[in-house]
């Protein structure tokens, strides 16, 4: 099922964009990506609408966590409560990275196929290939075996110098442009040790996978970015801590001691952005009623 | 939220290393890249797997290993070239090294920059040869180690040279076979020729081919056997296969047969002369390695008839070893299923073993009356297990020490 549903089309899609766009792995992967985000799409525009929600909620969740701190189960009734009211599924957010899971696995040994690096990587392509193609595509058999090498790069092995660092910066980037900052303190702090984190784990194993499969990562970054800013939920403030969105490199590293200088100011501006939205929110619900 | 999306990342991430699991199956294999080479001569079985070269004795005894450790640093694909006082084997690590077949010894090295060897080597009179991904066929001096000539194919090449009467035959993924002169490196002929265009050429080919009677024997990923006349380059015939070729054709001049087999796990043998389908036998999954060419045992039976001529082995992904009749493709006994103990793990702890049905890729050898497959060996499973020929039960397993 894994193969018919997930790896045999990437593996034959990679291999046709290779042979349509002149023989080039880096053109074939990128547009691949680009293919692959454009049909993630509608997942993200629900990923920004559930993670809005949510921010928009902060004060009244904080206000039950409160009240309720002394009786967990209420708490948890008051917040679900407020999720429906608000018509927010909590793990609405996760859904675009649920589903891309199985696609970056998949890519990943779509890459190490289609490459055919190997004797048994080769044979293990002869099991995915599609064998009768409509004639305007092209023969993958005539294709084969696919040049890893562009631009001097080899994309069938690791790369440890420039993708690594393009991949750690992307991610970090990525995170921070999109990621709004929390009202609760101890969020927060984790989301911060997160967004330093997470780029350095994905780019230590971007020095173990195919070189390949950083160029998606990479692509796939820059575009989530692009729709981010399309949706509207990529923001300077985000970036660099502020509020006017103006440089600042200890927000952008998200340093202890900016958040030590701020938190009237970023809790203040927190609740009065929530405040803003909610009122903006209630204005579109009385009008649509 | 955001924490559980950053656990399932890595968890995805920890899944494509590998960490998880454990087992026999070709997605685990996948990662070693290859699988054992074995040759026999003068009654000691060499057997190149990954790191190390074994040389074992006919009771499965370890007589020596090159490196004495395992090494990260070299990966032999290929099975090791041997004649007398001379062994040369082919290193994934962009290497060749010539060793003492009694000892074990190195006797000289050849190192490259970024010559990959996937294909095995071939002793000549004088020079060793070899070719690598780079596409690059090497001439290698037999005494020194030093190069003599190089040629260049426009593509990797995958398979071992087939040396004969001073010319070297050598198949590659450019689609090409070349004829060289073994002893100046000159390209004598292409096949196609180069003015055949692109879309007209037969497709990637990393088998080695075989040669009989000045007939070159080959598949392609085309999924056509081609037999080639070397005087005169003319296809004699070809013959359509379910899939991709990747195991060597063998000969059996005595029924006048061709055998080969596909990624399929079909079985085929065809007239040698006209090319046309004999007979076929179907296994369960990719057939790789070379079927292996004997004699039937004067007390081998097939449904109550004594096989007269000879039988074929042949291993499948499957994880059986069939023995067929070579005139008609009859299975001789049951098949055989090939078992390895495999280590269980979960990330990094080994959590058992387990005795599991092993895919074989590997050639089988004849040694010592045992027929000998080799297994993608994991740590604490064995690397060879031999079966006696007459009751096809396990007769020694090797594990490297």
């Amino acid at each position: 099922m894994w193969n018919l549903l997930i790896l045999d089309p990437l593996v034959n899609l990679l291999i046709w964009l290779y042979g349509i766009f002149g023989n080039n792995y880096l053109i074939a992967l990128v547009i691949l990506t680009v293919l692959i985000r454009m049909a993630l799409f509608p997942l993200t525009a629900r990923q920004v609408k559930s993670t809005t929600g949510m921010q928009e909620i902060q004060p009244k969740m904080q206000k039950i966590r409160e009240k309720y701190k002394d009786d967990p189960e209420t708490m948890q009734a008051q917040v679900m409560e407020l999720y429906r009211e608000h018509g927010i599924n909590p793990l609405g957010g996760c859904l675009p990275t649920l589903v891309q899971l199985p696609i970056l696995i998949g890519l990943y040994q779509a890459i190490t196929r289609s490459l055919a690096a190997t004797p048994l990587q080769i044979i293990d392509l002869s099991q995915h290939i599609y064998y009768n193609v409509p004639a305007f595509l092209p023969d993958p058999i005539s294709l084969l075996p696919l040049e890893s090498r562009v631009l001097g790069l080899d994309l069938s092995a690791p790369n440890r110098l420039i993708l690594p660092i393009l991949v750690v910066a992307t991610t970090f980037l990525s995170q921070r442009l999109l990621t709004p900052p929390s009202t609760d303190p101890q969020q927060a702090a984790m989301t911060r040790s997160l967004q330093l984190m997470m780029p350095l784990l994905i780019g230590f194993y971007s020095t173990v996978f195919p070189a390949g499969l950083s160029i998606y990562w990479v692509t796939s970054n820059v575009i989530g970015i692009a729709q981010y800013a399309v949706l509207g939920r990529a923001s300077l403030q985000n970036l660099f801590g502020t509020e006017d969105g103006s440089f600042s490199l200890a927000g952008f590293l998200g340093l202890p001691q900016q958040e030590e200088e701020q938190p009237q100011r970023g809790r203040g501006s927190s609740r009065s952005r929530s405040r803003s939205k909610s009122k903006s929110k209630s204005k579109s619900r009385s009008r649509s009623k | 939220m955001r924490l559980y999306k950053g656990a399932l990342l890595v968890l995805a991430l920890t899944l494509l290393t590998g960490c998880l699991g454990g087992g026999g199956d070709r997605q685990t294999l996948l990662s070693g890249g290859s699988w054992p080479g074995m040759t026999v001569h003068n009654e000691i079985l060499y057997v190149a797997n990954r790191g190390q070269v074994h040389a074992v004795d006919d009771q499965g005894r370890q007589l020596w290993s090159f490196p004495e450790s395992p090494s990260n640093n070299q990966n032999f694909f290929a099975a090791p070239a041997v004649e007398e006082g001379l062994l040369v084997i082919t290193d994934y690590s962009n290497a060749i090294f010539a060793l003492d077949p009694e000892r074990g010894t190195e006797l000289w090295s050849f190192m490259t920059n970024n010559a990959r060897f996937i294909g095995g080597a071939t002793i000549g009179e004088d020079y060793v040869f070899a070719a690598a991904v780079n596409g690059v066929l090497y001439a290698i001096d037999k005494a020194s180690g030093e190069e003599v000539w190089r040629f260049s194919a426009d593509r990797s090449i995958w398979s071992t040279p087939v040396l004969d009467n001073g010319t070297l035959y050598i198949t590659s993924l450019d689609r090409h076979v070349y004829a060289v002169d073994a002893e100046d490196g000159s390209e004598l002929w292409r096949f196609p020729d180069v003015d055949v265009p692109s879309a007209d050429r037969i497709a990637a080919i990393v088998n080695t081919p075989t040669l009989h009677n000045g007939v070159l024997y080959f598949g392609s990923l085309n999924t056509l056997m081609y037999a080639l006349d070397v005087e005169t380059q003319e296809v004699l015939w070809e013959y359509p296969t379910d899939n991709w070729i990747f195991s060597s054709p063998i000969i059996a001049e005595e029924a006048n047969l061709v055998i080969g087999a596909d990624l399929d796990g079909t079985v085929f043998a065809l007239n040698l002369t006209t090319g046309e389908e004999v007979w076929t036998f179907p296994t369960d999954g990719p057939v790789v390695g070379q079927p292996l060419l004997v004699d039937a045992l004067a007390s081998e039976e097939e449904n109550g008839d004594t096989v007269e001529g000879s039988v074929i082995y042949i291993a499948s992904e499957d994880t059986r070893l069939y023995q067929l009749e070579v005139s008609s493709g009859d299975l001789v006994t049951q098949p055989t299923t090939i078992e390895n103990v495999y280590e269980l793990r979960f990330l990094f702890f080994q959590t058992g073993e387990e005795v599991r049905p092993m895919p074989v890729y590997t050639s089988p050898v004849l040694f010592a009356g045992n027929i000998v497959v080799g297994s993608h060996q994991q740590q604490g499973s064995n690397l060879l297990v031999a079966y006696d020929r007459e009751s096809m039960l396990e007769d020694w397993a090797f594990e490297p020490r």
